[in-house]
């Protein structure tokens, strides 16, 4: 039954991403940006879909079962205020320079804002070296939670081939619209699920007060923060969301919106999307301390998957590997079509072409590296083991690093070439040393503290911006015209 | 002007909210559910509807 469920669930992304292919305009722009068409609804299911993965139903409940309820303020209601603030100021800015100067990639727009291409290049390698991880995380990720959710009937190997082929499928055939079409869907499909199973397993337990008072009987540190949350660890933890500031496939989405409107629903229902899908997963990681006391490493991961099958096995651990699925396709579609997007127009484009490239090129370069991405990340899994998942925080923190760098592009018309180099580069050596350091401990903060490196990375890189701008001559006036409206660029 | 001022001072009022130290020990049940997990709960929901205020600028002049 439940290979059932997962086999029509991906009959069914195949078919949607097969429907919007019969919409696709032949175009460069229609294949990575979906000729900028994407309305409030189809942006917000996909900013969401998108950045919430595969982790967000199972890590949430791995982690809350280890350290209680305060995961839930930790990664989730701190991602509700950062990143709405980020799609109100940064996302409609990014959209206007995109639609006006017809940049798809983030290091194009860099390296129009401070005309270089060593900046751009640097840009993108560093980058490449954070998303590949990132993808290798959901594919990898994707493969072993079938292969638990289905006992072993379905080996890690055909999980994660069958993720990969689909995705594939549908990202090759409608590009950007067939990655938001299909996120719509699997974005629904997740997020319903998660409150399924919620509301199953509470119902169980006898409701929401009768299955809290168990676990305060069992573990009643889990209700509060206690010592398992730091204050400091709080405070700072808030900076790990403006990781989508640096995300590539973020941006690609923002550029996707027909209009500036279109960001009012994803910055008004971003919130609530978030409370919907980490209430149940943080819940259901503390019940499972009353049930399944004492599990470590791997086994308190699976925490979601042994409550299912504890309380619903059968139909709903079928539904169960479908909202896994979807969660970890419609992150892997998007970020997939951003590597390809950033190796057809960074690249190819640029160094290849000097920027001039016809439209049934630059699809047949962006299908091409699809594949190539995708061929690539499926090989690297079946080699690579689970210390991968390490970096997974790691990967946000990178990113998150990137925010001075994009805040100044759109904001501070007096930051240098310079400048930007210089925050490029202390974000890139101080995320460097800070993965070395802290790479052996998964729980690593600075000096023991609780304070997250993110917040050292991002005041060294900000710092060196600032710095470095204040001492080099200032950009000119053409240069910040493309970039500012004139009435802002007059002295 | 003034609405923006206003709208950020909410903004950091909401920052400095997320940090609720006052009950870090506290599991008091609001409605069966800790007090710790409702009150951050209640923060995503008071965060949209500050969004929803913000939000109907964006797209006045679609630039």
């Amino acid at each position: 039954m439940t290979l059932a469920i997962i086999a029509a669930y991906l009959l069914l992304v195949l078919a949607i991403g097969w429907g919007s292919a019969r919409a696709f305009r032949g175009t460069g722009v229609d294949y990575f940006v979906a000729t900028r068409s994407i309305g409030s609804l189809l942006l917000l299911t996909s900013l969401f879909g998108t950045n919430m993965t595969a982790f967000s139903l199972l890590g949430a409940s791995g982690e809350a079962y280890r350290r209680g309820i305060g995961v839930f303020a930790l990664m989730a209601s701190s991602t509700a205020l950062v990143a709405p603030l980020v799609f109100l100021t940064i996302a409609p800015r990014v959209w206007g320079l995109g639609k006006r100067h017809g940049y798809l990639t983030q290091v194009e727009m860099v390296r129009d804002r401070w005309g270089s291409d060593r900046l751009g290049a640097l840009l993108f390698a560093f980058q490449v070296v954070l998303l590949v991880p990132y993808l290798l995380i959901g594919i990898k990720g994707g493969g072993l939670t079938l292969a638990q959710i289905t006992e072993g009937t379905v080996p890690e190997w055909a999980g994660s081939l069958a993720i990969t082929l689909v995705v594939l499928v549908y990202v090759t055939a409608g590009g950007l619209r067939g990655t938001a079409w299909a996120n719509a869907a699997q974005t629904a499909v997740f997020t319903l699920l998660g409150g399924v199973t919620f509301w199953i397993i509470v119902r169980s337990f006898g409701g929401l007060s009768a299955a809290f008072a168990r676990v305060a009987e069992v573990e009643p540190e889990l209700l509060v923060r206690g010592a398992r949350v730091q204050p400091l660890e709080l405070l700072s933890y808030m900076a790990i969301p403006l990781s989508v500031v640096g995300f590539p496939h973020i941006f690609l989405h923002w550029l996707t919106a027909k209009s500036a409107r279109s960001f009012r629903l994803p910055v008004v229902a971003y919130p609530i999307c978030v409370a919907a899908v980490w209430v149940p997963s943080v819940s259901i990681g503390v019940l499972g301390a009353v049930d399944f006391p004492g599990l470590e490493g791997p086994a308190a991961n699976s925490i979601l998957i042994q409550m299912i099958g504890r309380y619903a096995p059968g139909v709903l651990a079928g539904f169960l590997a479908a909202g896994v699925l979807a969660a970890v396709m419609s992150s892997l579609d998007s970020q997939t079509l951003a590597l390809a997007n950033m190796f057809t127009h960074d690249i190819v484009k640029h160094y290849r072409y000097r920027d001039r490239m016809s439209d049934r090129l630059e699809i047949l370069a962006g299908r091409g590296f699809v594949t190539l991405v995708l061929a690539i990340t499926y090989s690297l899994s079946l080699v690579i083991d689970q210390s991968i998942f390490r970096l997974g925080v790691w990967s946000f923190s990178g990113f998150a690093a990137l925010t001075p760098l994009f805040v100044a592009a759109l904001y501070w018309r007096r930051s240098t070439r310079a400048g930007a180099c210089a925050a490029l580069g202390a974000a890139i050596v101080t995320w460097f040393a800070f993965l070395v350091r802290g790479w052996s401990q998964p729980a690593y903060t600075v000096g023991d503290s609780g304070l997250m490196p993110v917040v050292v990375i991002l005041a060294a890189s900000g710092l060196a911006l600032w710095l470095v701008s204040l001492v080099t001559r200032a950009p000119g006036d053409e240069r910040l015209a493309r970039f500012f409206p004139p009435a802002e660029t007059a002295p | 002007m003034l609405k923006s001022l206003l709208f950020w001072l909410a903004a950091v009022a909401l920052f400095v909210l997320h940090n609720d130290v006052w009950w870090w020990h506290d599991a008091t049940p609001i409605l069966g559910v800790p007090i710790g997990l409702a009150y951050h709960f209640g923060f995503c929901l008071v965060t949209a509807l500050l969004m929803a205020v913000a939000a109907r600028r964006l797209g006045s002049d679609d630039s």
